[in-house]
């Protein structure tokens, strides 16, 4: 039997639709699927029947109420305007509210070059930049990366209120595995700026986000459930050719 | 008498609620923003909750709603009635963009700490995990008493699949059992479901 023809027999269409419906079908096998049921309006049919007859397993599943601002980045999108994030953290930083007529990819890439660290050289470029936001998708930090010298600098939009024995400490998320590894504990300061070791500078390359939480003093080996600020690690060439 | 009332009246509102989401559908279709943004006050903590399950993560489940919602603003004009409940076609959107994300983000491995609730599941004490409360709660309904029918591994290899989006890889780990052991729970289990909903 051909490839096609095997795909018309209904056993094993309802068995791919089932296991498509489920989730067990994954990868390859999933998109695979989405392909021949573009082509197979029976195959795509037997899939909505398992969709219809699972449907009610969440009638009861608890409600979770979205961020704030999910709806407003929704519409955003809708009507192709800048990200509302990006948009606050332009009114916060107040210097740049003047450049509203200017395309946000120039505000910001002003702004990394503005937050560069002094006495760096003119060379220096910024490689990686992250807008943390706290939990109400508000943006409480902006940190920069520049490979020269392998600079880690941090602005606090935001300082966070911490007990006498707590510290601030810096993650990295990484995009290959989803391992959280710790970049040091970092002050309350409104701009801290330290030197990454080599293998600090591997995490930040790896890094789908960075993320900021509360520990005791000295730091933690994990992060607790704390988390104050957390944003996606950007390289700044692709973030520029994506926006701009 | 009485409960046969009830059920006809909550059937009325199930479908009352099903005709003013397909009006919103049709609206959006047309581009209209106004009906997107009462659309997402009347399902979005739903849909919300149902990423939750999935993905076990606030963020990542608010970017799966975020992108379902733009999914629904693009191909609203393609739903139809006759095919699916309009919440079943945006429940479908989301959970298929979350179990894409799962594989994107690589977090089924720290998913596999997602097992206090799960693990509920194959407890044998009265269970207040979601599922167990709707399977108690429905208990007369096909799919309740088809799943009822069922093995308790089979039903539960399906629960975990489809509930908390839980790979085959990822069942036989928590279960402690073999892959394939999980695949022919995962076969039987679906192949006597759809006999019994009369697929």
């Amino acid at each position: 039997m051909s490839g096609s023809l095997r795909y018309k027999n209904p056993e094993l269409q309802d068995r791919l639709a089932s296991n498509y419906v489920t989730g067990t079908l994954r990868g390859r096998a999933r998109k695979r699927m989405e392909s021949l049921m573009r082509d197979d309006s029976g195959l795509s049919y037997r899939v909505r029947q398992w969709e219809n007859k699972l449907q009610s397993l969440h009638e009861y599943t608890p409600e979770l109420s979205p961020k704030k601002n999910t709806l407003n980045s929704i519409l955003a999108a809708i009507n192709g305007a800048a990200d509302p994030m990006l948009d606050s953290l332009k009114k916060k930083l107040g210097f740049y509210k003047f450049f509203s007529g200017f395309a946000l990819t120039c505000a910001l890439v002003l702004a990394v070059m503005v937050w560069a660290p002094v006495g760096q050289p003119p060379s220096a470029a910024i490689n990686y930049v992250a807008v943390m936001k706290d939990d109400n998708a508000q943006p409480t930090m902006v940190v920069t990366l520049t490979q020269t010298g392998r600079v880690l600098a941090l602005d606090m939009l935001e300082k966070p209120v911490l007990e006498r024995n707590q510290n601030l400490q810096l993650w990295a998320i990484s995009k290959v595995d989803g391992s959280i590894s710790s970049l040091g504990v970092i002050d309350v300061e409104k701009r801290i700026e330290k030197s990454l070791t080599k293998p600090q500078w591997g995490l930040i390359k790896n890094a789908e986000y960075l993320m900021v939480s509360v520990e005791k003093v000295g730091g933690a080996g994990l992060p607790s459930n704390r988390i104050v600020s957390k944003g996606l690690c950007v390289k700044v060439e692709g973030w520029k050719t994506e926006t701009g | 008498m009485s409960s046969e009332l009830s059920a006809l009246q909550s059937a009325d509102k199930t479908v009352e609620e099903a005709d003013h989401l397909e009006n919103l559908l049709a609206r959006i279709a047309l581009k209209d923003q106004t009906s997107l943004q009462v659309l997402y006050k009347k399902v979005a903590s739903r849909l919300n909750g149902i990423a939750m399950k999935i993905l076990n993560d606030a963020d990542l489940s608010n970017d799966i709603l975020q992108e379902t919602f733009l999914q629904i603003w693009n191909k609203a004009g393609e739903y139809r009635r006759d095919q699916s409940e309009p919440m079943t076609w945006m429940t479908s959107l989301l959970r298929y963009r979350a179990l894409d994300k799962l594989r994107a983000e690589n977090r089924e491995q720290k998913r596999r700490n997602q097992y206090e609730e799960v693990q509920e599941l194959f407890g044998e004490t009265s269970s207040e995990s979601p599922v167990a409360v709707m399977l108690q709660k429905d208990a007369d309904s096909k799919l309740n008493l088809c799943l009822d029918s069922l093995d308790m591994l089979n039903r539960n290899a399906i629960l975990m699949a489809y509930y908390y989006g839980y790979s085959r890889e990822d069942i036989a780990i928590h279960v402690e059992q073999p892959i394939n052991t999980v695949k022919s729970w995962l076969k039987r289990g679906l192949t006597r479901l759809a006999q019994c909903l009369g697929h």
